[in-house]
């Protein structure tokens, strides 16, 4: 009797050992997954600034002073002129466009997503991963708060938030952000 | 009786492994969550910076050009301004205690200021007198940030 109440305690807690480790190998494995899609979206957040932080501090360069810097300012797009170089001899139309490309369900809600294309002279000249679940640019005074007219604008504030590639549901951080408010020379 | 023993002993090591992991996870969260804080802190800390580079270098250059270092503001800086009030680039020198709030879940970062004059020719040597070179020490710190942020510019004039 005491050989069968060993073996049976013994095969409890062998099957207690082996479901604990199997629940932490798993954990274990959705950790290393969710902080790889989370890094991978981080470094596209880091490679999409360089192409935003270049545009938007030289927003108006070379823009005649009286003359108006944008020409588009709303929750799907914002267009401005500006010098790509300093030796060009014409201005170039920059334009950054939200472009919807699918819906994510995040925390049990249909998140919609889009891209953010940049169009320079009508030709798009980059993109973002198709991923972006806000992208907000706003125009402000110096002391920050929002103005309407794009002729008090002396700042630009951009701020945008990029879902992991996978994993998105369940990861621990749903959203790679990012937030700058430029002063650009030209305002 | 022996079995049941080493049963208990394998349990015993299991949770050790499944604590270590656990521990292991946690430090990746915590890890993430600070490079987070980090990105959007250096972006706070830009803005700052930013924002200081549109007041004047001095307070004599805001009314007329200068020509001769000995008419800028002499050292030491003052101390206990608002980021506010602040006029010139100097007066943003040891503020007051000032928080800077981000749109991202109004996470605030405590921002204190240090400006120096720095060598022209040499800007990473602090110099002891007035030159046409200032450089603002920035530094950001949150609870949750693993170490404070710490951003420098020199600003030159004219």
């Amino acid at each position: 009797m005491q050989v069968l109440l060993d073996h049976i305690t013994a095969t409890m807690i062998g099957g207690t050992v082996l479901l604990i480790l199997a629940v932490s190998q798993f954990r274990t494995s959705e950790a290393v997954v969710d902080q790889t899609s989370y890094y991978a979206s981080k470094r596209q957040v880091l490679e999409m600034t360089e192409m935003i932080e270049f545009d938007f501090k030289n927003i108006g360069l070379g823009v005649p002073m009286g003359s108006s810097v944008f020409n588009e300012v709303s929750q799907d797009a914002i267009e401005f002129m500006m010098l790509l170089d300093p030796d060009d001899t014409a201005l170039s139309v920059v334009r950054y466009q939200k472009v919807p490309t699918d819906t994510l369900e995040i925390d049990g809600e249909e998140v919609p997503v889009f891209e953010v294309q940049r169009i320079v002279n009508g030709t798009v000249s980059g993109r973002t991963p198709g991923r972006m679940s806000e992208f907000v640019t706003e125009l402000r005074n110096i002391e920050g708060d929002p103005v309407s007219s794009p002729e008090d604008a002396k700042t630009i504030h951009v701020r945008f938030s990029l879902i992991p590639p996978f994993n998105a549901d369940k990861g621990f951080l749903k959203s790679s952000n990012w937030t700058r408010t430029f002063t650009p020379a030209n305002l | 009786m022996t079995q049941t023993l080493m049963a208990l002993v394998a349990l015993l090591i299991t949770m050790q492994i499944s604590l270590v992991n656990q521990r292991s996870i946690l430090n990746a969260r915590v890890t993430m969550v600070d490079s987070e804080l980090e990105t959007i802190a250096t972006g706070a800390g830009l803005d700052v910076l930013d924002y200081i580079g549109t007041k004047p270098f001095d307070e004599a250059t805001s009314t007329g050009f200068v020509y001769d270092v000995e008419d800028l503001t002499p050292l030491p800086f003052s101390t206990g301004g608002t980021y506010e009030l602040a006029e010139d680039i100097d007066d943003f020198n040891q503020i007051q205690p000032y928080v800077y709030t981000t749109d991202f879940g109004d996470i605030g970062f405590d921002v204190t200021i240090e400006v120096r004059y720095v060598d022209e020719d040499d800007i990473t040597q602090v110099a002891t007198t007035q030159t046409f070179s200032k450089e603002v020490v920035l530094t950001l710190t949150h609870p949750n940030l693993e170490r404070p942020i710490t951003l420098n510019r020199v600003y030159s004039y004219p």
